[in-house]
């Protein structure tokens, strides 16, 4: 099959590093024969190489192994303290987090349920019918529920409002 | 379009100094050893950091060029080795397996060293940084291998990496995909496109450098 330019321009770039299968190196051999862009290609890909390769022995990089003392001594002593007193892991406990949880939802519920039974007996506009006086045999919480405004709204019921010493004569006893 | 399906004889592989060649098999004396070591014997462990060390040593310091730094992150490697040992699949060859946690360390390194100099109020003007020949002084005189070190800083990581594995350490490219983990066709490409990378920059640099003495020259 034969390759275009661009195709046998990738082949070229393995080339320069000896990375071509024996197939792949037939292919280029015979493209670069009639192709004299691909062969300049690879001329210049080859230049590009060998200045790469100029690091591969850069005295920069070479450890030399007199000066350049082995880590196992100092890796030995850390293994053998890390084996004396091993690190604590810490677990993350569920069960400190499902408690508070617990209690917290507990909690939001007991004041839900307070406030919402203070609201039973307490006229959230803060006020009260003035002329009403229920006979004893009502309860509290009945005679609350016929004096809400919007429940119960006589257009005769005379409103006024409490002061915040006051407190209004149908409460219990235990309020 | 390219298959890749046979691995390169004639490569060279991961091993370390003293140890022969032989292909995607541990040899006999690695694997005794290996053994030795996940049983907890230390001097067993302690033999495998000595074979691979410097090896370990060297392809970090193609990242981190800073001697004591690079050997702080080898023993870091090695440490994380023990500690993983049990994990390490003994019918595989250590050496892979130990490059790739060294690399991921370095890796970490540094993006933490990048993510502390973003957020720091001031940082270390020029340092940790090559210098750049094309833009610099002209009458310093940069040595070419330098200028070759400026040219490959500036080809992505991932590409970066596979350059420095394969054309600078010589390892093979079923190693460099072992190492970091990706297959070998990644790794093939990858290596294609980063010669071509290295090319095209070195050209760049080419082009800024003449410019630069043509306006030397003029003025
Ligand atoms: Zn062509």
């Amino acid at each position: 099959m034969a390759m275009n330019c661009s195709e046998v321009k990738h082949l070229i770039h393995l080339d320069v590093g000896d990375d071509l299968r024996a197939e792949e190196d037939l292919q280029l051999s015979s493209h670069m024969e009639q192709c004299s862009d691909c062969r300049s290609y690879h001329a210049g890909m080859s230049s590009a190489m060998a200045l790469l390769l100029t690091l591969r022995d850069d005295p920069a990089m070479v450890v030399d192994s007199v000066n350049t003392k082995s880590v196992w001594p100092s890796l030995s002593r850390e293994i053998q303290r890390r084996k004396a007193s091993p690190r604590v892991t810490r677990k993350f406990n569920l069960q400190v987090v499902a408690l508070s949880v617990c209690s917290f939802s507990l909690a939001v519920v007991t004041m839900v349920q307070s406030l919402s039974s203070m609201r039973d007996y307490r006229d959230p506009a803060g006020f009260v019918p003035a002329q009403t006086v229920f006979n004893q045999s009502q309860t509290p919480q009945t005679k609350m529920l016929q004096f809400r405004p919007g429940v119960n709204d006589d257009p005769s019921a005379v409103r006024t409002a409490l002061l915040p010493h006051e407190t209004p004569v149908w409460l219990p006893q235990s309020f | 379009m390219w298959t890749m399906s046979e691995s390169d004889a004639e490569d060279q592989a991961i091993e370390s100094e003293d140890s022969p060649e032989n292909g995607g098999v541990p040899s006999e004396s690695e694997v005794r050893l290996v053994h030795a070591a996940r049983n907890g014997d230390n001097d067993a462990f302690g033999e495998l950091v000595q074979r691979y060390e410097r090896r370990v040593l060297k392809v970090i310091r193609r990242f981190i060029p800073d001697l004591e730094m690079a050997t702080d992150l080898v023993q870091e490697s090695f440490l994380r080795a023990f500690e993983r040992m049990d994990q390490f699949d003994p019918s595989r060859r250590f050496g892979p397996w130990l490059f790739r946690l060294a690399v991921n360390l370095t890796y970490d390194h540094l993006r933490k060293v990048r993510r502390r100099g973003r957020w720091a109020l001031f940082t270390d003007a020029g340092e940790d940084r090559a210098p750049d020949p094309a833009v610099s002084d002209p009458r310093r005189d940069l040595d070419l291998s330098q200028e070759v070190q400026v040219v490959l800083a500036e080809i992505p990581e991932a590409y970066r990496t596979v350059l420095i594995l394969r054309d600078l350490e010589g390892f093979c490219t079923s190693d460099v995909a072992a190492v970091t983990d990706r297959s070998e066709a990644t790794i093939r490409w990858r290596l294609a496109e980063a010669r071509k990378m290295f090319r095209e920059a070195w050209e760049r640099r080419e082009r800024r450098a003449d410019k630069a003495r043509l306006v030397q020259r003029d003025t």
